[in-house]
């Protein structure tokens, strides 16, 4: 098995195989620019932390391939998380986000889904108070702009739902 | 105040005064030109002010006028309003400090000056400049500001230089200085620029004039420049020629004074002038002598007279080197005489003592025997100035004023100057004839300004013999738009020894005079205005003199105006006195001046002399001692008192001569000349200036541009501040429409990202368009919907009558009947009118309409809400509810188009409804029979009708009735078109193109709509048929029977396939899921589905109605209604699953038939009534 190394932005080096590196588009295509070489690959926007745990939701998806859904309607769905990736989201709010960013930056797709279905059944089943108590969300809205809102509002609402 | 680096101040005027001269795409305002010079002005950019620009042409080098700019002192010589200018330090070769005071030309007061004047040449570029800025200095209390101004002067060719003067004048300087405010004098200023454009033609002038030995030594200077020491050597002969002439003229101190201002060639020159004029003096002298000679033949006696008169005209000579000094020394000594009393009169000891109308007058003490008497004053005459100079010192002053006897020019000495003899009388001796000498000057200034000055041309210590003293005095007249403004400053010194004073008091005196002085005045505006005003003798200004004998009489007369009743008193306590003096006056002066034994004689004399016409516009008073015994030492001492002023005034002179011979050394030893290296011959230094930090001195700051405010960057102050605005949009669509609106109301910035219409859409695909194959068609449904709901809004009324309960119960009854077919007997019907084109034309409007509504924001939040209010009112039943009433039977049939209702009832009636009115728009009776079906009617509707409507506007539809007619009816005409009968009795008929069913009892038949043959026919034993439904592939129908069962019967086979057991009761009522499963209503209150493909059993069975189900709709495979005896319930269907009740809505009658689409439904009653139920609002 080849090997690639990876370096974090505060410059820690990381080894991993290159058919799990390559679950990232971002490094795939890195590689494929530059060529297979042993200098490392540099992530600026990743710090090592995150990496660490990108890597290693990279190498549990490796060794268990989860089937491949066919109805693509079913993307959407938030109540279909595996139970792995139900626990790697069970993480701090500022790691989650960092998380996030990290996918989105790396073009892992699975991972980006996950921790994205993961903000979103944060705020399931919420009331817009609970939502900002969750997220720590300023309310700059005026009493009178909230009123006139909810009420444009109320054909989305059942009973008691604010 | 503070001292400061004077090379930088220097070096910031320099650059300003450049930038005007030079930077000529300002927009300048061209005001005409004034002796050969342009003048333009602009409006000071920076603050209130002007900017003049004026540009002339000299044909010399640019040496010349620059070095008789640099020599400060020379200005007051050949500037016209230059009132003085003194050199006050000069800081280096370049840099002076010099003191200027200027005259107006308007008699304003005049302004004093301190400037910086830097000199400099900028060979490279053939010029040379002086640059000006105002300064403080100790010595000068209070200058005026001006901004920094300068001269250029520019070699055009070697011989020719072009001069230009920029001068920036602010608005409180451009007025004159008056305590008359008048807006006319300041137009002018601002119109003219009358302040400077005297300067530069003055300074043309002076050099045309004065320097054509200079231009020839220019000349050879310029091919030689070594010839420029020969040059000093000469100035340095001409000085020792000077001092020559003062050692020469010892013998004449007033000819040393006068050579030692003297001290250039200018002055040489204008002394040969002088003699000149002495020599034409004296030959007009011996002129008048031979005139007088011819005239008086008679004793010697009478040569007397005339030998005292050319006594006069001996003194002239020595007083004509004033005289010639300036064409304008009158003006510039009237300009000091209207700064005493209008700036600061307390000061220089004048006394206001009374102010009338246009006139305030003055009066102050020169010593003890005489005072100065002043009048100040301007006013408007509606005339042209040259009517008014004319009654001005003029052969008409006689007309205008009576005291005046006459006036005469005896000598023109130049343009400007002439010599006039004035005879007049005096308010205090009215009797007696004056005359005096007066020196006139007439100057012509822009736009027509004329100046007329005069004074005596005698010295003031002659008052003694004469008894007055004219002080320069003058007339300005300023020519408007219309008429003129005449302003008027009048000074003069009378002999008024004190014993006057205790016959007459001082005030009386000085009343008098200065009622004369305001008649004169007066009278000078009546007659410019009215040649003829003699006539009119009333409006006399002042009493004749012919009626005065004495000046108490006028003082009577003044006083009486006063309303003074001690003065009366006190003339008549005394007046044998004042005889006695009076007479004693006579005597003495004809004992000194004429050897005459008769007092009638000189006076016949004196006034045939008058009657040659001469006198004067002012009046003087002269007098002698009153007593014989005093007069000798008064007499002495009046010439001790002058001597002693003369010799204060000599002193002074001395000092000044001192003064100005050590600035003229100066001059000499510096000369700046027009050179590559002319900075080898100048000394450099550094030096300090004495700067105002005034408010003149700042520019008004500019007004600064109102920044835009940054927007403020919407954030949420939490961590999705991290995420990108792509990134929190994303996590947005996976959550449901309720959360997503949840998640708007907790921020602004989330309220932006919430309502993206991009996240709407997706919500409405993935909620509303499970069915991906009929997208497009359904797409276009709800557009139409939308459409439609906008009109109903509108157009909606609503019924508030309540509903009327009908007993109407009758049963579901048709007699049985059958005949065997026979011929027809009509012949072929035509085929009926093809709908494609019209739905084509109904696609392409839906498309384009489309396209306009994808326009508006937020299209697809507002679809979603749609679809989702539609939906939620669907579950609790909260529609809207509209009765149609009007049919008196059972409603069999009924069906929506786009915006209709059609009905047919067992009332033999066929009607049409308007949707948003909900009124009956036609109605169609179907002979006698009861119409118990119609085309594409509720019992028809099929899974592959893709258009939620069956009906459209244009078509014919067919009507089924009771007795086996067919009628054809046309929708847009609402008209029966055709009928066709080939049956006598039906249950219920079932159109598809040309297939119509009917059933009837226990029959059910198939016929060809164009031949009338029938093609099939199927009988069933042991039941009667309830309900027909023809299936998805057309080649099987589905029969629900009164003895419980559904039967499968095979069209093609002719045989029936299968029966479906498990109801009950009588089947009543059936309709179709999809191709396979269908769900029936039954007499056993209850619903089951089935699926044909697995007969034996119902998938499900549900037990929710009350009563015996009688009718069923089914849309969509989404929902479902289904009606009893006494209620409506709604479902939910899902796939396969059982069906879903929502809620259940009552009625009072028995539900015959149902319809139901995307958002209505459509229920007919046995009483004959019809509800229409509209979701979609509430």
């Amino acid at each position: 098995m080849s090997l690639v190394k990876l370096e974090s932005s505060d410059e820690k080096v990381f080894e991993i195989e290159k058919e799990i590196a390559c679950m990232s588009v971002t490094i795939k295509n890195m590689i494929e620019d530059i060529g297979e070489s042993d200098a490392p690959i540099p992530l600026p926007n990743v710090t090592s932390t995150i990496l660490e745990k990108v890597l290693d939701y990279c190498r549990h998806h490796h060794q268990h391939p989860s089937p491949q859904g066919d109805d693509k309607k079913d993307e959407k769905r938030l109540d279909d998380i595996p139970p792995y990736d139900r626990d790697f989201c069970k993480v701090d709010q500022p790691t989650l986000f960092e998380l996030i960013l990290a996918a989105n930056y790396l073009d892992i797709k699975p991972l980006l889904d996950v921790t994205c279905k993961t903000v979103a059944n944060m705020i399931r089943g919420k009331t817009p108070e609970e939502i900002r108590k969750i997220f720590n969300i300023k309310n700059d809205f005026t009493p009178e702009e909230e009123e006139q809102i909810r009420k444009e509002n109320e054909w989305c609402e059942d009973k008691g739902g604010n | 105040m503070q001292y400061v680096n004077g090379m930088d101040i220097v070096k910031s005027v320099y650059d300003e005064v450049k930038y005007l001269i030079n930077y000529t795409t300002m927009p300048w305002t061209d005001l005409g030109e004034y002796e050969e010079c342009s003048v333009q002005s602009i409006e000071n950019p920076t603050e209130e002010g002007l900017i003049f620009k004026c540009i002339g042409e000299i044909n010399t080098s640019p040496e010349i006028p620059l070095n008789v700019l640099y020599n400060a002192n020379l200005q007051q010589i050949w500037d016209e309003l230059c009132i003085e200018s003194k050199k006050i330090e000069q800081l280096d070769s370049c840099n002076s400090v010099d003191y200027y005071s200027f005259g107006s030309p308007l008699g304003g007061a005049p302004r004093d000056f301190v400037f910086l004047r830097n000199f400099s040449v900028d060979f490279e570029n053939k010029s040379a400049w002086v640059v000006i800025r105002s300064i403080h200095h100790e010595s000068i209390p209070s200058p005026t500001y001006m901004k920094p101004s300068g001269w250029e002067f520019l070699q055009i060719s070697p011989n020719k230089t072009r001069i230009t003067l920029v001068v920036q004048i602010n608005d409180l300087t451009i007025a004159p200085y008056l305590r008359i405010n008048s807006v006319d004098l300041k137009r002018i200023y601002r119109n003219t620029g009358i302040q400077i454009t005297h300067t530069l033609p003055n300074l043309i002038k002076y050099i045309k004039k004065n320097y054509k030995k200079e231009i020839e030594n220019n000349f050879k200077k310029f091919k030689t420049p070594d010839l420029f020491n020969p040059n000093l050597n000469n100035n340095n002969n001409n000085n020792n020629n000077n001092n020559n002439n003062n050692n020469n003229n010892n013998n004449n101190n007033n000819n040393n004074n006068n050579n030692n201002n003297n001290n250039n060639q200018q002055q040489n020159i204008k002394n040969s002038n002088s003699n000149e004029n002495n020599n034409n003096n004296s030959d007009s002298i011996t002129n008048s002598n031979s005139n007088e000679n011819l005239n008086e033949k008679d004793g010697k006696k009478i040569l007397l007279p005339q030998l005292s008169e050319e006594f006069e005209f001996l003194d002239v000579d020595e007083e004509l080197y004033d005289v010639d000094k300036t064409p304008t020394f009158m003006f510039k000594e009237t300009s000091k005489t209207v700064g005493e009393l209008e700036v600061n009169p307390v000061e220089t000891g004048w006394n206001c003592f009374r102010k009338f109308n246009d006139y305030t007058f003055y009066y102050r003490d020169y010593d003890e025997n005489s005072l100065d008497f002043a009048c100040s004053g301007s006013s408007f005459i509606d005339a042209s100035a040259e009517v008014i100079f004319s009654y001005i010192f003029s052969e008409y002053s006689c007309k205008i004023d009576q005291w005046t006897c006459g006036m005469k020019t005896l000598k023109k000495l130049d343009q400007v100057t002439s010599l006039e003899r004035m005879s007049f009388r005096s308010v205090l001796a009215p009797k007696d004839v004056l005359s005096a000498v007066l020196v006139k000057q007439v100057n012509y200034f822009q736009k027509g300004i004329i100046f007329l000055g005069y004074r005596s041309l005698l010295k003031p210590s002659t008052i003694v013999k004469t008894g007055f003293w004219y002080s320069p005095s003058a007339y300005y007249i300023i020519p408007q738009e219309r008429g003129c403004i005449i302003r008027y400053i009048l000074k003069f010194r009378m002999y008024l020894p004190p014993s006057t004073y205790k016959i007459y008091p001082k005030k009386q005196i000085l009343y008098v005079i200065s009622e004369k002085t305001r008649a004169t005045v007066e009278m000078i505006k009546y007659y410019s205005i009215n040649p003829f005003y003699l006539h009119k003798r009333k409006q006399q200004e002042f009493p004749h003199w012919e009626g005065i004998d004495k000046f108490s009489e006028l003082a009577e007369i003044f006083s009486n105006i006063q309303i003074r009743h001690s003065k009366p008193s006190l003339i008549i306590n005394s007046p044998p006195n004042s005889n006695n003096h009076e007479n004693e006056k006579k005597r003495k002066f004809r004992d000194n001046g004429i050897n005459s034994t008769s007092i009638s004689i000189p006076s016949t004399q004196f006034c045939f002399s008058s009657g040659g016409g001469s006198g004067g516009s002012s009046s003087s008073s002269s007098s002698t001692s009153s007593s014989l015994t005093f007069s000798p030492p008064q007499q002495l001492s009046s010439p001790t008192s002058s001597s002693s002023s003369s010799t204060f005034s000599n002193d002074s002179a001395l000092i000044d001569n001192n003064q100005q011979l050590d600035i003229n050394n100066n001059n000499d030893q510096e000369y700046l000349r027009f050179s590559e290296n002319w900075e080898s011959y100048i000394t450099r230094k550094p030096f300090l200036l004495l700067i105002s930090s005034g408010l003149h001195l700042r520019k008004p700051p500019k007004k600064k541009s109102p920044r835009y405010l940054e927007s403020h960057n919407l954030k949420t102050c939490s961590l999705f501040d991290l995420l990108p605005y792509e990134m929190i949009q994303y996590i947005f669509t996976l959550m449901d429409a309720t959360h997503l609106i949840r998640m708007s109301r907790t921020c602004k910035y989330f309220n932006r990202i919430c309502l993206d219409d991009n996240i709407w859409r997706d919500l409405y695909n993935r909620e509303f368009t499970k069915n991906s194959s009929d997208s497009l068609f359904k797409w276009s449904s709800i557009e139409d919907i939308n459409l439609g709901t906008e009109k109903k809004q509108l157009l909606d009324l609503t019924f508030d009558h309540s509903k009327k309960k009908s007993n109407n119960s009758s049963p579901l009854s048709a007699s049985s009947s059958s005949s065997s077919p026979s011929p027809p007997l009509l012949p072929p019907p035509p085929p009926p009118i093809p709908q494609l084109p019209d739905m084509l034309l109904e696609n392409n409007n839906k498309y384009n309409n489309r396209e306009q509504i994808q326009k508006n924001e937020h299209y697809w939040l507002n679809m979603f809400r749609e679809k989702e209010t539609i939906n939620r009112h669907w579950r609790a039943g909260n529609g809207k509810v509209s009765n149609l009433r009007g049919h008196k039977g059972k409603i069999s049939c009924l069906q929506m188009a786009p915006n209709q209702i059609f009905t047919g009832s067992k009332d033999k009636e066929f009607k049409s409804w308007n949707i948003a009115t909900k009124q009956c728009e036609s109605t169609t009776r179907c002979g006698a029979s009861s119409v118990i079906s119609f085309e594409k009617d509720n019992f028809t509707k099929l899974s592959t009708d893709i258009f939620p409507y069956c009906l459209f506007m244009h078509g014919i539809i067919r009507l089924g009735c009771s007795n086996g007619a067919i009628q054809h009816y046309n929708i847009a005409t609402k008209e029966i078109e055709k009928e066709q009968r080939f049956l006598y009795v039906s249950n219920g008929f079932i159109f598809m193109k040309r297939d119509i069913y009917s059933y009837e009892s226990n029959t059910v038949k198939l016929y060809d709509s164009e031949t009338e043959q029938e093609l099939q026919m199927i009988e069933i034993e042991n039941t009667k048929i309830n309900h027909c439904k023809i299936g998805r592939f057309e080649n099987f129908c589905m029969i629900a029977c009164t003895d419980k069962t559904v039967k499968l019967w095979d069209i093609d086979s002719n045989k029936t396939e299968l029966v479906l057991n498990g109801h009950k009761g009588s089947v009543n009522c059936l309709d179709f899921l999809n191709d396979y499963q269908l769900i029936t209503g039954s007499s056993d209150k209850t619903i089951r589905m089935w699926d044909i493909r697995n007969p034996s059993s119902a998938i499900h069975n549900i037990k929710s109605h009350s009563s015996k189900v009688k009718a069923i709709s089914i849309y969509n495979n989404l929902r479902m209604c289904t009606g009893d005896e006494d209620s409506i319930c709604l479902w939910n269907l899902e796939g396969s699953n059982e069906p879903n009740l929502l809620t259940t809505i009552n009625n009072l009658s028995p539900v015959e038939c149902l319809s139901i689409d995307d958002e209505t439904m459509l229920a007919g009653f046995s009483d004959g009534e019809v509800s229409y139920y509209d979701f979609n609002s509430k």
